[in-house]
């Protein structure tokens, strides 16, 4: 099950966003992202290393710049 | 001075529509009651047909707007990609029937007042439709403000009724209960316990209507 690789892997859900999302690894998947995707694909992107500078959007559309920014100041 | 939102945007629009949303609202309930009116009239004492009209709350329209984007989250520098004008339920009027049986006659009826609105039936869990909706304008009194009507088994939009109050209304955050996959589980199994009360029911008055056989 998808839900239960991310949670395995610390991911929370933010119920107001629907977004699956890691602060320490910094990263959010949207729930369209996770259900359009395999578990082998997912776990893939989860591994992903990212160097941790800032937020990795995982979205099937490429979120603009400030709604990432929006995002980022909602995830903390 | 602070930059407005789009949600400031979006809630003064819904403000200047308001008139016009509540003159929809008026109509499509008067239109749906005069033309059900002969169903309601030949009712049995056990059947029921009940119209409930609701004006969309500000923040509930704001919130729907919300949650059609990816992220759940508006694009401020894209302004204008977002409207209450589309919105299809900003008034809307839902009838519940009870037993089932009666919903195809009200929904007939209505179909027929109304043809040109667009089709969007609700479905159920596994993709089958549950209740008929539609929406579309009432030209005579607005070409800005879609209304929409639903024709509902009772029992299940009495549910509806309670489930949106409890996990929508109170607590947006709680929609994720809703949503979850044994929330849907739950809500799959309750409306199908609702849906064989009624097949149950109805079978059970056909046997009582049907006149003793000869011996």
């Amino acid at each position: 099950m998808k839900r239960d690789i991310l949670r395995q892997a610390n991911y929370k859900y933010n119920f107001d966003r629907d977004l699956f999302y890691n602060r320490q690894a910094k990263k959010a998947f949207s729930i369209e992202f996770v259900d359009d995707n395999r578990e082998d694909v997912l776990a893939r992107y989860i591994s992903e290393n990212t160097n941790g500078n800032g937020w990795r959007f995982y979205f099937n559309s490429e979120p603009s710049e400030s709604v990432k920014r929006e995002l980022e100041s909602v995830l903390g | 001075m602070p930059e407005r939102t789009i949600e400031d945007r979006l809630r003064e629009e819904y403000f200047d529509l308001l008139p016009e949303i509540r003159r929809v609202l008026w109509q499509l309930e008067t239109e749906i009651r005069f033309h059900t009116l002969d169903i309601l009239h030949s009712l049995s004492p056990y059947e029921q047909l009940v119209i409930r009209s609701r004006v969309k709350d500000c923040e509930s329209a704001v919130r729907t707007l919300r949650r059609e984007r990816e992220g759940r989250t508006f694009d401020p520098d894209r302004p204008g990609d977002y409207s209450m004008r589309n919105l299809p339920d900003l008034a809307g009027v839902r009838v519940l029937v009870f037993p089932r049986s009666r919903l195809l006659e009200v929904d007939d009826a209505l179909r027929n007042v109304f043809p040109a609105w667009t089709s969007k039936p609700v479905k159920d869990a596994r993709g089958a439709d549950l209740a008929p909706k539609y929406f579309g304008y009432c030209q005579s009194v607005s070409s800005r403000v879609r209304g929409e009507y639903q024709v509902v088994p009772m029992l299940i939009g009495l549910f509806w009724d309670v489930e949106h109050s409890a996990l929508y209304k109170a607590t947006p955050s709680l929609m994720g209960i809703a949503r979850s996959s044994e929330g849907l589980q739950l809500r799959e199994d309750v409306e199908n316990a609702l849906l064989h009360f009624e097949e149950a029911f109805e079978r059970y008055v056909q046997d009582a209507d049907q006149p003793p056989s000869a011996t």
